[in-house]
């Protein structure tokens, strides 16, 4: 598929995204991703002046990182009863493994 | 008087003089969904236990034990927000018959104060529209005129609280899902600071864009609702350490004179109807009535916020989204021979389309080839724009714009024209992008009877100016006429 | 025939890389609280963050960077004082996220270096990078049409340790395994079990002309679960490689399976269906920040290296790097051999030889650790002297040996309490020995008259008379002496 003189492969995109477009699906999604792509093809060059180069540089600033006091400290919470409930929810269960179809 | 007419200020303080009690509130609001809800169809799921806990609540109060100021008020959470035990679907096949185990860190606070949550609330699927029209289940409908959308994707929340069959609510807002649905309602709709509000358990649809805030019907109860659910929580790392101050308590200084309000005429040119600009106008010279400054002032990127806004948050939702594959939770397909089948037909049967296509989108603009053109170019104008807003509040307390380029609009408007709907969030989209606070306050109507809204944003963390201005203008203007 | 084969072999050079992930040994998951332990009833070590639950969000443990930084320090790596995390896309059935937490762009460490020694030789082998990350759950493969997943390992802390492509033969892959291996275990921030998967390798291989700086084809050889199954992957992808270049073919890149029954690797994926993971920034987490304090800290937590130790000893106290290593393999033998010397009671030699024969004899036989042995440097410098100054025997000095270990005594305590003090007295042995010599005058003639064997009896005689405390050595030489 083309657009603007770019090669969009939608089937490869259907691969990574893991969904399948089957006839009139597959149109569709053609299409809007035709329209969508053109619109956002529109992306200027950022032009950084010194003012702004500083700003990006002091990005990494207080509230946009976590020092080494700032983090989870390394203490075990146990909790059986939510181990219990988090299988609540599996479609297909067996010996407590969750089952699945086969992989390779 | 009806209690479901009620504000919750004026809810808590009969509750607190004994004039009523939680039972006879929480009924008042289920009589009134009974009545409506086949009108409006903004609940997904209604719980069970709202009067059970509502009398556990009257007997404390009997017992003189002190409550929260808003304990026993009900209160109703869009379905993206997890609640232990009470199904959260995100208004998608794939969630249909999710129940999750733990509550979301604003659940916990809510539940903590003593509030009673009557229910989910409708949204567009996994929080990606702007009309709650993507919905699995239902198509909500806006309270002023059933034909018309109530906008998305918090479209449940504003319904709901306008329509009386709740008094306040929970959404969340990624490029406008607050704001635009509490517009069309004629509701105040109020997104905060990103990292004010703790995203744990929020399900994720862009998670560096994603914010809870609340839906009510004037700016005291959103006031008194922001200040129980803003604050640090340690299992966000977005979250924000700060205190807050108390927000409904500082309400009542809103002496706004000398307050310097920036109009960008970026957001006044075309593409807007002439019926909001003339509103959000008139509005402004209320402001100036009361001593308000009006400066123009330019945000140049403005024009790229939507492109930016829908490369970044389809990235991040198509990886946010794939973890719905069938194998621990949530949908899984009947018909599947091998691994990569169940993959493929679980997730096309369990999503709508308006979903797959922003993880087509997200999973384009980050593939190999395409990363450094798109997402990449997108993340350098998200901190442009966040360049500009910092420089323009330097020269500006606040910033005021339309909320939405038109009124709502009615079903199935825009279905033939995607990407005219992507670039109306041309307004909502840049407050989300630079993570600044933003409310969107009713300031008027349509010809057709329809609210317009106008949106005030200001700098990180200045919740206590902004809901100061929004209040003034609120007891200058009025509140909107609800409707029976 | 051969001949050709060999000139081939000889114009290439193999090249090879290698991907070592090793778990931390942390109390809790990187990116959640649950327990980092092995093993369990399937799926009941899991919370709805390590399940990839909606609406959870990843919390960063402090420990595991302060490990990385701890292994990128004794790798000599350049530790960030800023790194990122990124979000690596792809689906498998054991990743709940379907992506897992890397860090793609700036690692935490970069830039290192281990030197190892190879065929009698050190060589540097340049280290890329370390990261952290998070591990996935587990798949058994039940039967022809179902697999089981269980989650219990999924968010297990890793580090990722990646090599430049340094290494040209099997024994400096082995050699830089087991010193990597080594270190991790030294600076105590990962366990390296092989047999629980605490320490697994990617492994990859390329040819090279001979004298060319141009880097040939690789491929990644996957599942490789020994040590010693990479260096069998590894002479086994240089002889497929080697042959396929030898038919004038061309190496394709590949990812490749190590089936070690089989003794061959096959092919996984060509570079054509290569995973395209769309790395980007993990938006739920901020940026690690750490400063240089903070490194300066955390250096000076890490022991002496054991390379470094093992070259010290063999430099400082002349030992050959046979016993040097099998010191250093036990952290508690070099810490007790460490400590013992720094008493400065007695020699270095003679200590190692105590730790290595005769402490040694009593962990064969208990199965013991020096740590549930009851011997500090105190107790065995001690008793060392004693034997050493003669106020023991050597025999005497084992048994003491034994009596600690079983009661923990102090060595004096115990020679008193059972008599065992030697005496080395010449004046009351030479007594001892004129009244045996006076006593036995057919033994002194028979030795006088070359019979070798009464010497030994004059000597148990004046053993009995001693009640079994004479010095034996200066028995001797005195009886040689009187006689």
């Amino acid at each position: 598929m083309k657009i603007d003189n770019e090669n969009i492969d939608i089937e490869r995109i259907a691969k990574l995204s893991q969904l399948e477009f089957l006839d009139d699906d597959l149109e569709c999604i053609y299409k809007d991703m035709t329209d969508i792509i053109r619109m956002i093809n529109e992306l200027p060059d950022i032009y950084k002046d010194k003012e702004y180069e500083c700003f990006y540089n002091n990005f990494y600033n207080e509230e946009n990182s976590n020092g080494l006091s700032k983090l989870r400290d390394d203490i075990i919470i146990d909790s059986e009863t939510m181990c219990e409930k988090l299988l609540k929810n599996a479609p297909c269960i067996h010996n407590g493994f969750l089952s699945i179809p086969k992989t390779f | 008087m009806l209690l479901y007419k009620k504000t919750a200020a004026e809810l808590s303080k009969m509750l607190r003089n004994r004039e009523c009690s939680s039972v006879e509130i929480c009924n008042s609001f289920l009589d009134r969904i009974k009545q409506n809800e086949k009108n409006t169809e903004a609940y997904i799921t209604i719980c069970d236990d709202i009067i059970d806990k509502a009398k556990e609540i009257d007997k404390m109060l009997a017992l003189g034990e002190k409550l929260h100021a808003l304990a026993g008020i009900p209160i109703a959470l869009k379905d993206n927000i997890s609640t232990k035990g009470i199904r959260t679907t995100c208004a998608s096949k794939m969630l249909q018959n999710y129940i999750p185990p733990y509550d979301a860190y604003v659940v916990k606070k809510l539940k903590d104060a003593g509030m009673i949550i009557t229910g989910k609330l409708n949204m567009d699927e996994f929080a990606m529209g702007s009309s709650t029209e993507t919905s699995y289940f239902k198509k909500t409908h806006n309270p002023y005129d059933p034909d018309y959308v109530p906008g998305g994707s918090s479209g449940g929340c504003a319904a709901a609280v306008i329509s009386g069959e709740a008094v306040l609510s929970l959404g969340s807002d990624t490029g406008g899902s607050i704001r635009q649905p509490a517009a069309f309602c004629g509701a105040v709709g109020f997104k905060p600071t990103y990292g004010s509000v703790s995203r744990y358990g929020l399900i994720a649809f862009a998670s560096s864009l994603d914010q809870i805030g609340t839906i009510c019907r004037d700016v005291s109860d959103t006031a008194l609702l922001y200040n129980l659910i803003c604050g640090y929580d340690k299992m966000d790392a977005t979250s924000a350490r700060r205190e807050y101050p108390n927000f409904y308590s500082r309400l009542s200084d809103c002496n706004i004179n000398g307050m310097r309000i920036g109009i960008p005429f970026e957001y006044f040119k075309e593409n807007v109807s002439e019926e909001v600009i003339q509103n959000i106008l008139n509005a402004i010279e209320l402001l100036k009535y009361i001593g308000a400054e009006i400066y123009e002032i330019s945000l140049p990127s403005t024009k790229y916020a939507v492109n930016a806004y829908y490369i970044i948050s389809s990235a991040e939702a198509s990886s946010n989204l794939a973890r719905y594959d069938g194998v621990r939770y949530g949908y899984r397909t009947k018909n599947y021979n091998n691994l990569s089948d169940m993959y493929t037909k679980t997730r096309s049967e369990g999503f709508g389309d308006e979903v797959k296509r922003r993880i087509m989108l997200g999973n384009f603009v980050l593939s190999s080839g395409y990363y450094d053109k798109y997402y990449k170019k997108a993340s350098d104008i998200r901190l442009m724009i966040k360049y500009e807003f910092n420089n323009a509040f330097k020269e500006c307390d606040i910033i005021i714009t339309p909320t939405y380029p038109t009124s709502a609009f009615k079903f199935g408007e825009h279905k033939d024209n995607l990407t005219k709907l992507y670039n109306n969030d041309i307004f909502t989209v840049p407050a989300s992008l630079a993570g600044i606070p933003s409310i969107s306050i009713p300031c008027g109507y349509s010809s057709k009877g329809l609210p317009i809204a106008m949106q005030i944003m200001g700098k990180n963390f200045s919740e206590m100016t902004l809901l100061k201005v929004a209040y003034a203008f609120e007891k200058l203007y009025g509140k909107p006429e609800r409707m029976e | 025939m051969i001949e050709d084969n060999e000139e081939h072999i000889n114009e290439y050079e193999p090249v090879i890389g290698l991907e070592v992930h090793a778990e931390l040994s942390t109390k809790t998951k990187i990116y959640c609280s649950c327990r980092n332990v092995f093993g369990g009833s399937p799926n009941t070590n899991v919370c709805p963050i390590c399940m990839g639950l909606p609406g959870t969000l990843p919390s960063l443990n402090k420990k595991v960077v302060e490990y990385a930084v701890k292994a990128g320090i004794a790798m000599n790596c350049h530790i960030n004082n800023i790194s990122g995390h990124d979000r690596k896309n792809y689906f498998y059935p054991d990743l709940p996220k379907a992506y897992q937490i890397s860090q793609w762009e700036t690692p935490i460490c970069e830039n290192g270096y281990l030197d190892i020694v190879s065929d009698g030789r050190i060589k540097r082998i340049g280290i890329n990078r370390i990261h952290i990350e998070e591990d996935a759950g587990k798949l058994l493969h039940e039967s022809e049409k179902n697999s089981l997943a269980d989650f219990n390992r999924c968010g297990v802390p890793l580090i990722e340790i990646v090599s430049e492509p340094d290494m040209n033969n099997s024994s400096q892959a082995k050699a830089y395994l087991e010193t990597i291996k080594m270190i991790l275990q030294y600076i105590g921030v990962s366990d390296c079990k092989m047999q629980e998967g605490s320490i697994r390798c990617d492994v990859n291989v390329s040819l090279r002309k001979k004298g060319s700086n141009k880097l040939g084809t690789r491929c990644e050889l996957k599942n490789v679960n020994s040590f010693s199954s990479a260096i069998r992957g590894i002479e086994y992808e240089i002889l497929r490689q080697t042959k396929i270049l030898k038919s004038r073919g061309n190496i394709k890149q590949e990812t490749r399976r190590w089936d070690d029954a089989i003794g061959k690797s096959i092919i996984m994926r060509t570079k054509e269906n290569a995973n395209d993971y769309r790395y980007f920034p993990e938006p739920d987490l901020k940026a690690i920040v750490i400063s240089d304090y903070e490194i300066e800290k955390l250096k000076e937590t890490i022991p002496e290296l054991p390379n470094t130790k093992i070259w010290r000893y063999i430099n400082e106290y002349g030992f050959s790097q046979i016993d040097a290593e099998i010191i250093v393999e036990s952290t508690e033998r070099a810490e007790l051999f460490d400590k013992s010397v720094k008493l400065d009671i007695c020699k270095p030699k003679t200590i190692c030889n105590w730790i290595l024969s005769d402490i040694a004899k009593i962990q064969n036989e208990t199965g013991l650790a020096i740590s549930d042995m009851n011997i500090t440097a105190d107790k065995l410098c001690t008793l060392i002297s004693e034997v050493e100054k003669g106020n023991i025997s050597n025999t005497a000095g084992k048994t003491v040996l034994s009596i600690i270990v079983k009661s923990g005594k102090d060595p004096l305590d115990i020679i008193k309490e059972n008599n065992m003090a030697q005496n080395s007295d010449r004046e009351s042995l030479r007594c001892i020995v004129r009244k045996v010599l006076l006593e036995n005058p057919k033994s002194v003639n028979d030795y006088k008259n070359g019979k070798e064997k009464a010497l030994g009896f004059i000597v148990g005689k004046c053993m009995q008379k001693s009640k079994g405390t004479a010095n034996p050595s200066m028995l001797k030489e005195i009886i040689l002496s009187e006689i």
